[in-house]
């Protein structure tokens, strides 16, 4: 059985670049998330294998979703996706519970190498 | 090109900053618009040239330069906070931004009409990678811990599409600083040009001096 994933940005535009890539390389894209809060929502209610998440977000950002989803599952699998490499931000996401960062604009490839090094 | 507003660019901030200080936020402009540069160029496959950083002293309402007159804008405006407070916008012309959604949506040049959801997303997405790595620059020069609010995106005629900004937009009573950076996004017909701003809260600039050790 394919690895299923949770697609989190508010974007529309990256979620369906997101998922368009995990889609081809195999992946089942079980839900899509606008924001941390409904990330939190969906995951509980989806448990998907692994979750790709962005940062900057309206209602509740993607590190403080991190926090709650790995309160909630600390076996959590994130995978933070954004425009925001500071190293302070990829240490805050990682510190939080995040597997792998990888920061946008990315290559298809670049996306399904960190996929694969956090699902292995 | 930019249309001249009543202070000519850079006159108004030669006057009020030293050379030294003028030099240094032409600098960290350069440093962030250089890595901005190649987030767009990877994001839309093309070619992407800058132009030199700009400082211009303009007045809150007048911050964003006139593409050219009567031309309708769409414009991505970020908060920025953290270390610093701020703002960045993105702007364009409408023809321009259909243009360069396209690129991201991978559509054919000319196909897309109007600026629906989609293309609105994509352009958002592009002044959050845009704001994102100008500002990843910038924290790793200058030390500083920055971050920033969900794109804003807004379109009209530029005063019209400043206004919708509304209490996100600087609100001073003296004329502000702006860093200006010009884009051209080289297509094989045309050659797109957009601005990307930084609008540093006045009192951001001193922590941005003490940075890079200019007094």
């Amino acid at each position: 059985m394919s690895s299923t994933v949770l697609v989190c940005d508010d974007a529309v535009f990256m979620r369906t670049m997101v998922s368009d890539i995990l889609s081809q390389a195999g992946f089942t894209v079980v839900g899509e998330a606008e924001n941390g809060k409904q990330a939190v929502e969906k995951y509980q209610q989806l448990k998907p294998d692994l979750v790709t998440m962005d940062i900057i977000m309206p209602e509740m950002g993607g590190i403080e979703a991190v926090k709650q989803i790995t309160q909630l599952d600390p076996a959590a699998r994130i995978l933070m996706c954004s425009a925001m490499g500071q190293q302070a931000l990829v240490q805050e996401a990682l510190q939080a519970g995040a597997r792998d960062f990888v920061v946008k604009p990315f290559q298809p490839s670049r996306v399904l190498e960190a996929v694969q090094r956090v699902l292995a | 090109m930019t249309t001249p507003r009543n202070t000519p660019p850079g006159e108004g901030a030669t006057a009020l900053l030293s050379s030294a200080r003028l030099d240094a936020l032409r600098e960290v402009a350069n440093i962030g618009a250089g890595h901005a540069a190649t987030a767009l160029s990877t994001l839309t496959g093309t070619r992407i040239m800058i132009s030199v950083p700009m400082v211009n002293i303009v007045p809150p309402g007048d911050f964003v330069p006139e593409i050219s007159p009567g031309v309708e804008i769409v414009a991505v405006q970020m908060g920025m906070s953290g270390d610093i407070g701020g703002q960045t916008v993105f702007l364009l012309a409408i023809q321009a931004g259909l243009r360069l959604a396209e690129r991201m949506l991978r559509r054919k040049r000319g196909t897309s009409e109007s600026l629906g959801l989609l293309e609105q997303s994509a352009l958002k997405e592009a002044g959050n990678i845009l704001a994102g790595a100008y500002l990843t620059a910038l924290s790793e020069f200058l030390d500083m811990r920055l971050m920033l609010s969900p794109p804003l995106l807004t379109t009209g005629q530029t005063t019209e599409a400043l206004k919708t900004l509304g209490d996100r937009a600087p609100q001073a009573e003296s004329p502000i600083l702006c860093v200006e950076t010009e884009f051209f996004l080289e297509e094989p017909v045309e050659s797109l040009h957009g601005f990307f701003l930084l609008v540093p809260d006045p009192k951001a600039f001193d922590a941005i001096f003490r940075a890079v050790r200019v007094e």
